[in-house]
C-alpha cells in the first residue's frame, strides 16, 4: 500500500472514541424533552466526520497523556484520505429519509401512519430519545414512561449504548495505558506498510487482531483487513452516486421499517430519524441499488449498524460490500441457502467439537437454524456483550467465517457443554431459552477469545464439511438455486485473491484482457513486483481449484486461479478454500451464475491521481474494461443461467477490485464482447446503458448456450495457453526475482508457513 | 392447577406461531402478552424468537404456550418449515394501517397450511389479528368482509388487536386455545403431554433413535 496515513493513536484513557460520552455520533440525541441543561449542552451537534476523524484526541477529551508518536501528520493524512467524509451537510436531500418521500413512489396511497410519525419525528431534524426510559433488559422494562426523568440523567456505557442487554455494566478492565499505547504505535505500524505486513507478517497482524484492535484504530483496521478501503478508493463518488438513485420501493419499504428497531438503545440508533437510523438507511438503500439481485436482507441492518457506529457511511458501505460479498457470500440472498447450509455444517462441526452439546440438541430436534441463523448472519452483534463483539468483529475481519464457526461452537460449549449444564435444560425450549440470552458472566471476553483461539476448527475443515454438507443438500433438496461467490476466509485470502488478480494483468503477457492499461501509480511496480511470486506460490493453495466450477462468483476469481493454475486441473469441482491444499471436490456453492462485481463506477479507478493509488491498482483499474466482460460472458459453468442473473442491473453495479479477472475464461472471443458491454458500463447516459445492457444480455444468453458446448475444449486450449504463460512468466520472474526483491524467496516461504499453520 | 387435586392436573404444551408480514406487531403482540409490555424499542426479528406463556386455563388444566414469533422478511420464509414443524396453532397478524400486509395474509396462511397439518390432516387451527387497530383512521365497518374472509381462508375467527393498548390480545389467544383444547379432546390422553402431535412421522421416528443417548 502506497500510503497509509497515520493516525495517532487516542490516549487510551478516553475509550472508545466513537462512542464517547462527550461526542455522541449523533447530534440529534439530544431532544427537547427530559435532558437537564448540562447535558444537551454537552451533546451540542458535531459534524460526523469531526467524530469520526479520531477528533475525540483533540476535542474537549480530557485525554491525560498526550501521546501521538507522530504528533504533525495524523489528522492531515486522514483527511487528506477521506476528503468526503460525508458529514450531514454535505448529504443533504435526496438520500435522507426526511426528504426522501417513501410513500410516494409507493404503489399504496395511503401513506402509514407508522412511516408518517417517522417521517415526523425525522423531520423536527433533531430527532427524539422516545420514552428510552426504563432501559431494562432488551426493552423489557423499558415502556413505563414514569421513568422518563430518570433517564434522563443516564449517560452511556463506553460503547454509546444507552441500555438493553448489550450495556456494559461496570467498567470492565481496561487494557493498561502504556500497553494501550504501544498497541497503538505497533497498529500504526502496520497501516503504514499494510501489504507487506499481510504478505510477510500475517502471522503477526493475526495475533494482534486477536489481541484486539485498539479502539482508537479499529475503523481504519477493519477497512484495510477487508480491503474495503481500495474500494473506497477505487469507486470515488461511486456511494454518492447510488444514492442518487431512486431505489426499488418494495426494499425502502422494508428497509424503513426496520430502521429504528437497529439497536435501539445505542446512542446512535435510539431517535428516530436521527443521524444514525438516516446514514442505516442510505446505506442500505445504497446496498439495494448496487446489488439489484441480493435487495435487501433483514440481517443487513445491524451489520451495517456495527459499521456505522465506527466509520461514516461510504466507508461502512463498503466494508458492508465486502462482508455480503467476500466474507459471507449468500448469506443475505434471498433464498437463505448459505446461511442454511452453513447451519448443516456448523451442526457437523459441532459434533466433532463437543459431541455432548451436539447430542443434546440432537434429542430434542432443535434445528440449527434456530439458534445459529441470527449469530451467524449479524456476526453475534446482538447476542454478546458488546466488548466481545468488537473482539470477534477483530477476528472476523482478520479470518473471516472460521471466526463465526468457532464463536458459535464456543458458546454452544460454554452452554451445553457438561452434564450439569444439560441438567436444567430438559426440553427444547429451556435450551432454547438458554441459548437466546447468554448471560454476558458466561463468556466473558477474555475466556471467549481464548476458547476462540483454541478451537481446532481450521479453513480447511470448515471446507471439506461444506463440501459434504452440500452433497447431502442435493441429496435431499436438489440443486442449490443461488450460487453466491466464493467464500474468502478473511484478509490473507482476500489479499491474495487482489494479489492474483494484480499478478495477472501486471504480467503484460495477457493482452486480451483488453487495451486498458493498469492506472499507473506508485504501486504499479510493487504489485507486479509482489505478484510474482504470489503467482508460483499459488499452485498448493488454489489446488483445488479446478476447472469445473471454479468459475463462479461475483468476481470471478475463482475463473482466474483456474486460469492461472493451469497444471491443476484434475480435480473435479472446485472448493471453496483456497488455503490449504483441497481434496478434489469442493463445495458447490459457488457456481454462482450470479454476477454481483461488475462494474459501473469502474471508471473511478483510472480517474484516480497517482497519490491516491494504492497496490490494486492493476486490479482496479481494469474494471472497466474488463469487468463488463463478466455480464456479456457468463460463466460456462451456469448450467442454468437464470435470466435474472444477467439483468441489466449488472450495469448499475460496482466492480469489486478484482473484477478483471473474469475474461479470462472467455478469453478467444471475449474481447468482442468485451467492448461494447465495456462501453455500455462507462457511458454516461443511463437510458445508453440499459439499451446495450439489453443487448449485452441477449447476447450473452446465446453466448452461454455456445459456451456450454464449447467449454471443454475451451478450457483445454486455454490450460494450454496459461501455462505458456505461466512459464513466461516465470521466467521472468527468475530473472528479475533477484535484484528486485531479494527477500521475496523468504518471504515466499514464511508465507507459505503462515499459510500452513494456519490453516493447521 | 390453582386448588385442584394436583393428581387430576392436566399440562398440555403447545406450539403456536405468530406469523406474518414484517413490521406488523408480531413481537410486540407476543410481548404484550407473555409480559404485559409494550415498547417501542424491540428489534427487527431475525430468524425466530420464542417466548413462554403459561396459563391456568381452569382447575383442572395447564396450559403452557410456546410462542414462535417468526421474521415477517419473505426471505425468511424459507427457513418455516423448520419453524413450522409440530404447530398446533397459529396467529397470522397484519397491520390494519398498511393494506399490503392483509394482501400478505392469505400468502401467509397458504404457507401455513401446506406446511403442518394436524395428525388427523386438517389444518392447524388458526386465528387473524388486525393489529394496531389504535392506529386506524377511519372507522369504517367491514366485520362483514372480515368474517367472510375468514370463512373464505379457513381462519376460526378474527380480532382486532392493539399491542400498545393493550386491545383484545389476552381474548384472541383465549379464542385460540379454546380451539386447539377442543382439537386435543379427539386425542387420547396419554399424547396430551409435550409432542403431542405427530406430525412427521420421520421426525417420531427420528427422535426415537436419538433418545437413546
Amino acid at each position: 500500500m502506497a500510503e497509509i496515513s497515520t493516525l495517532s493513536p487516542s490516549p487510551p484513557a478516553l475509550g472508545e472514541h466513537h462512542a464517547a460520552p462527550s461526542i455522541p455520533p449523533s447530534s440529534s440525541v439530544h431532544t427537547a424533552t427530559n435532558i437537564p441543561a448540562p447535558e444537551s449542552a454537552r451533546e451540542m451537534p458535531t459534524p460526523k466526520s469531526y467524530l469520526y476523524n479520531d477528533k475525540a484526541l483533540t476535542e474537549n477529551t480530557p485525554a491525560p497523556p498526550p501521546l501521538s508518536p507522530k504528533p504533525d501528520t495524523p489528522s492531515e493524512a486522514w483527511k487528506a484520505e477521506l476528503p468526503s467524509t460525508p458529514t450531514r451537510a454535505e448529504h443533504p436531500s435526496p438520500t435522507v429519509p426526511l426528504i426522501h418521500e417513501p410513500e410516494l413512489p409507493l404503489p399504496r396511497p395511503r401513506p402509514a401512519p407508522d412511516t408518517l410519525s417517522y417521517l415526523e419525528s425525522a423531520s423536527l431534524m433533531s430527532g427524539t430519545l422516545e420514552s428510552l426510559s426504563g432501559l431494562g433488559e432488551d426493552g423489557s422494562s423499558v415502556g413505563s414512561d414514569s421513568e422518563i426523568n430518570g433517564m434522563a440523567v443516564r449517560r452511556t456505557d463506553k460503547y454509546g449504548f444507552l441500555g438493553g442487554s448489550q450495556y456494559s455494566e461496570s467498567a470492565e478492565k481496561d487494557v493498561r495505558v502504556d500497553v494501550a499505547r504501544q498497541r497503538e504505535v505497533k497498529w500504526l505500524d502496520m497501516f503504514h506498510n499494510w501489504d507487506k505486513w499481510i504478505k510477510h507478517r500475517f502471522q503477526k497482524v493475526k495475533l494482534r487482531c486477536r489481541k484486539g484492535i485498539p479502539s482508537s484504530l479499529r475503523a481504519k483496521a477493519w477497512q484495510l483487513l477487508s480491503n474495503s478501503q481500495e474500494l473506497l478508493d477505487a469507486n470515488p463518488g461511486k456511494f454518492e452516486e447510488l444514492e442518487r438513485e431512486q431505489g426499488e420501493a418494495k426494499w425502502l419499504d422494508i428497509i424503513e421499517k426496520d430502521l429504528h428497531r437497529q439497536f435501539p438503545f445505542h446512542e446512535m440508533f435510539a431517535a428516530r430519524g436521527g443521524h444514525g437510523q438516516q446514514d442505516l438507511y442510505r446505506i442500505l438503500k445504497a446496498y439495494t441499488i448496487y446489488r439489484p439481485d441480493e435487495g435487501y436482507c433483514q440481517a443487513q441492518a445491524p451489520v451495517a449498524a456495527v459499521l456505522l457506529m465506527h466509520m461514516p457511511a461510504e466507508q461502512a458501505f463498503w466494508c458492508l460490500v465486502q462482508i455480503c460479498e467476500k466474507y459471507l457470500p449468500g448469506y443475505y440472498s434471498a433464498g437463505l441457502e448459505a446461511i442454511q447450509l452453513d447451519g448443516e455444517i456448523f451442526f457437523s462441526l459441532l459434533q466433532r467439537t463437543c459431541p455432548m452439546a451436539y447430542r443434546h440438541l440432537k434429542k430434542f430436534k432443535i434445528d440449527p437454524i434456530l439458534y445459529m441463523t441470527e449469530w451467524f448472519m449479524c456476526i453475534f452483534s446482538r447476542t454478546l456483550p458488546w466488548a466481545s463483539v468488537l473482539r470477534v468483529w477483530d477476528m472476523f475481519f482478520c479470518e473471516g467465517v472460521k471466526i463465526v464457526f468457532r464463536v458459535g461452537l464456543v458458546l454452544l460449549k460454554q452452554m451445553l457443554g457438561s452434564v450439569d449444564k444439560l441438567r436444567e435444560l430438559q426440553g427444547m425450549y429451556e435450551t432454547m431459552e438458554r441459548l437466546r440470552n447468554i448471560s454476558p458472566d458466561t463468556i466473558r471476553e477474555d475466556i471467549l477469545v481464548q476458547e476462540i483461539i483454541i478451537l481446532p476448527v481450521t479453513e480447511g475443515l470448515i471446507e471439506r464439511e461444506c463440501r459434504i454438507q452440500v452433497r447431502k443438500w442435493k441429496e435431499s433438496r436438489g440443486e442449490l438455486t443461488h450460487q453466491p461467490g466464493r467464500r474468502l476466509h478473511g484478509t490473507r485470502a482476500i489479499f491474495e485473491y487482489k494479489r492474483r488478480a494484480a499478478s495477472i494483468s501486471s504480467g503484460g503477457s495477457f493482452s486480451f484482457l483488453g487495451s486498458q492499461i493498469p492506472p499507473p501509480g506508485p504501486l504499479r511496480a510493487s504489485s507486479s513486483l509482489l505478484s510474482l511470486p504470489g503467482f508460483r506460490r499459488s499452485k498448493a493453495p488454489f489446488h483445488s481449484q479446478t476447472k469445473k466450477g471454479s468459475f463462479s462468483g461475483p468476481s470471478g476469481m475463482e475463473g482466474l486461479m483456474h486460469q492461472s493454475q493451469p497444471a491443476v486441473t484434475s480435480s473435479p469441482e472446485r472448493g471453496l478454500s483456497h488455503k490449504p491444499p483441497i481434496p478434489p471436490g469442493a463445495g458447490q456453492r459457488e457456481q454462482a451464475p450470479h454476477i454481483p462485481s461488475t462494474l459501473v463506477g469502474g471508471a473511478a479507478g483510472s480517474s484516480r491521481g497517482p497519490a491516491q493509488a494504492t497496490e490494486d491498482n492493476s486490479a482496479q483499474g481494469q474494471p472497466t474494461a474488463v469487468a463488463p466482460t463478466q455480464s456479456t460472458a457468463p460463466p460456462p459453468s451456469t448450467l442454468s443461467p437464470s435470466p435474472k442473473i444477467v439483468s441489466e442491473q449488472i450495469t448499475s453495479t460496482i466492480p469489486s477490485p478484482t473484477a478483471n479477472n473474469a475474461p479470462l475464461l472467455l478469453i478467444p472471443d471475449s474481447k468482442k464482447e468485451a467492448v461494447p458491454a465495456a462501453d455500455a458500463t462507462t457511458g454516461e447516459e443511463d437510458v445508453k446503458k440499459k439499451k446495450k445492457n439489453k443487448e449485452g444480455k441477449k447476447k450473452e444468453k446465446e453466448e452461454e448456450k455456445k459456451k456450454m458446448k464449447e467449454k471443454k475444449e475451451k478450457e483445454k486450449a486455454e490450460k494450454e495457453r496459461l501455462r505458456k504463460e505461466k512459464e513466461r512468466l516465470e521466467k521472468e520472474k527468475k530473472k528479475g526475482g533477484k535484484k528486485k526483491d531479494k527477500g521475496g524467496g523468504e518471504a515466499e516461504d514464511k508465507n507459505g508457513d503462515a499459510a500452513a499453520r494456519d490453516s493447521a | 392447577m390453582a386448588g385442584g387435586s394436583v393428581f387430576e392436573c392436566k399440562e398440555y404444551l403447545f406450539k403456536v406461531l405468530v406469523i406474518g408480514e414484517l413490521g406488523v406487531g408480531k413481537t410486540s403482540i407476543i410481548k404484550r402478552y407473555v409480559h404485559q409490555l409494550f415498547s417501542q424499542h424491540y428489534r427487527a426479528t431475525i430468524g425466530v424468537d420464542f417466548a413462554l406463556k403459561v396459563i391456568n386455563w381452569d382447575s383442572k388444566t395447564l396450559v403452557r404456550l410456546q410462542l414462535w414469533d417468526i421474521a415477517g422478511q419473505e426471505r425468511f420464509g424459507n427457513m418455516t418449515r423448520v419453524y413450522y414443524k409440530e404447530a398446533v396453532g397459529a396467529f397470522v397478524v397484519f397491520d390494519v394501517t398498511r393494506g399490503s400486509t392483509f394482501e400478505a395474509v392469505s400468502k401467509w396462511k397458504h404457507d401455513l397450511d401446506s406446511k403442518v397439518k394436524l395428525a388427523n390432516g386438517n389444518p392447524i387451527p388458526s386465528v387473524l389479528l388486525a393489529n394496531k387497530c389504535d392506529q386506524k383512521k377511519e372507522s369504517s365497518n367491514n366485520t362483514a368482509l372480515m368474517d367472510n374472509f375468514c370463512k373464505e381462508t379457513g381462519f376460526l375467527g378474527w380480532f382486532e388487536t392493539s399491542a400498545k393498548d393493550n386491545i383484545n390480545v389476552d381474548e384472541a389467544a383465549r379464542f385460540l386455545v379454546e380451539n386447539i383444547l377442543a382439537n386435543d379432546k379427539g386425542l387420547p390422553y396419554e399424547e396430551s403431554n409435550g409432542d403431542r402431535i405427530k406430525l412427521d412421522q420421520e421426525t417420531v421416528a427420528a427422535e426415537s433413535k436419538s433418545g437413546c443417548c
